[in-house]
């Protein structure tokens, strides 16, 4: 995609927003990417080393499912695309990351058979500006959804994820 | 006056005998119930059970595996949603994979529109999205040079680290393609290969008597009311002997 036109996109994005069953897209990971950081958007790696994946460990409740995280780049931006599993299978979430804050949280693909209230603008703008505490928490309290609880926690533990990954991208 | 009295011993009898009869199921109830309301705590989301007895009393049947990759020392089959590199579980609920190579140590295996890195020890390097790929749908991974080609549509794509990609000649590339399961692993697979069961969903359906089919739904019906008849006769009982003592 790199060193490709726009164009290039045109099929990944047609694949990844064919809904299989049990699968809601709604909105293309690519898509969310050009969305929030426009076209000029830099991929990078993030290697997870081991005191890395003991923190993750502790932020998510288990052990990272991968070794590196791919995530977008540009200017103080930066742009994540993470899963979590919230009942049976994973939920696919775009967040952006600016000066330690949360700006934006998306839920990209929804795979669950309920929950999926999670996407709704109302209860995502409840991530806007939060940041990681301490002890490994967002500063600030997301209401859950009845019905939807195993999502909201999903939504929650990738947001920390989010900002824990942010910071150890900027780390020197 | 002798016959209440013989009535109410009757009942304490049958209450006792009842009771302990239906206290293993009240107790599978209860903790399959208490189970289920504190699935996340428990962790019990996203386990699955591979048994295969119990996968054929849910009625699923194995799908044999129709093919296997060979990169290196590395065999990867599938079915059933099932990845299986070098006889381990690697992965689940996944699309049927187009092709496997091992390039610098990293086993790379992609489906039509994702790519997966694995260490050789079987550990995901990264699930690497379509929206990271140069094109997509793939139909084919090969190798050449060391470096990872992917094919989609009449184009083909190479990398040397997964992460940037340039346009590639076709010609020289190793393509990855399906071969026959040798009979030896046939069976190995196919026990392995086993459909899973969602760990919620087998104690949600013990709880309910799912598990055990229509009939199952209507002992736990009646376990309900033996529970209401229970409830009653104790009460009953209670408040009988109660009496008798005041008077």
């Amino acid at each position: 995609m790199r060193d490709l036109p726009s164009w290039a996109l045109i099929p990944s994005v047609l694949v990844a927003a064919h809904a299989v069953a049990g699968e809601q897209v709604y909105l293309a990971p690519e898509a969310f990417i050009l969305q929030a950081l426009g076209g000029h958007a830099q991929p990078r790696i993030l290697w997870l080393t081991k005191p890395m994946q003991a923190e993750l460990a502790a932020t998510l409740g288990h052990a990272p499912s991968q070794l590196r995280q791919r995530y977008w780049v540009a200017g103080e931006k930066t742009a994540w695309i993470l899963e979590e599993i919230g009942k049976e299978e994973p939920i696919t979430a775009g967040f952006v990351v600016a000066g330690d804050r949360i700006e934006q949280a998306r839920v990209l693909v929804y795979r669950e058979s309920r929950g999926m209230e999670i996407r709704y603008p109302a209860f995502l703008r409840q991530y806007a500006g939060a940041e990681l505490t301490a002890d490994r928490r967002l500063n600030k309290e997301i209401d859950g959804i009845a019905g939807a609880t195993l999502s909201v926690n999903a939504m929650v533990r990738m947001a920390r994820e989010a900002l824990y990954l942010d910071r150890m991208s900027r780390a020197p | 006056m002798r016959g209440k009295h013989y009535a109410l011993r009757l009942l304490r009898r049958w209450h006792a005998r009842f009771g302990v009869f239906a206290i293993v199921f009240f107790l599978l109830l209860a903790v399959s119930g208490i189970a289920l309301n504190h699935a996340s705590e428990l962790r019990l989301e996203g386990r699955k059970v591979h048994v295969a007895w119990l996968a054929r009393w849910y009625g699923l049947k194995t799908d044999p595996p129709s093919g296997i990759y060979r990169a290196g020392d590395h065999i990867l089959a599938w079915g059933n949603g099932m990845w299986l590199l070098d006889m381990k579980i690697i992965a689940e609920n996944m699309p049927p994979p187009v092709g496997m190579i091992e390039a610098s140590g990293v086993v790379y295996i992609a489906t039509v529109d994702t790519l997966f890195a694995y260490t050789s020890d079987h550990r995901l390097i990264e699930k690497i999205p379509a929206s990271a790929l140069p094109a997509v749908p793939i139909s084919a991974i090969g190798i050449k040079d060391k470096r990872v080609e992917l094919r989609a549509g009449a184009e083909v794509f190479a990398s040397a680290d997964s992460l940037s990609w340039k346009r590639a000649p076709a010609d020289k590339v190793a393509w990855s393609t399906a071969q026959p399961i040798p009979p030896s692993l046939q069976h190995n697979l196919a026990a392995l290969l086993v459909p899973e069961i969602p760990l919620s969903k087998l104690i949600s359906d013990i709880h309910s008597g799912r598990v055990f089919g229509k009939y199952g739904t209507l002992v736990v019906d009646a376990l309900g009311l033996l529970l209401i008849i229970l409830g009653l006769s104790g009460a009953w009982v209670f408040l009988r002997s109660r009496h008798r003592h005041q008077v």
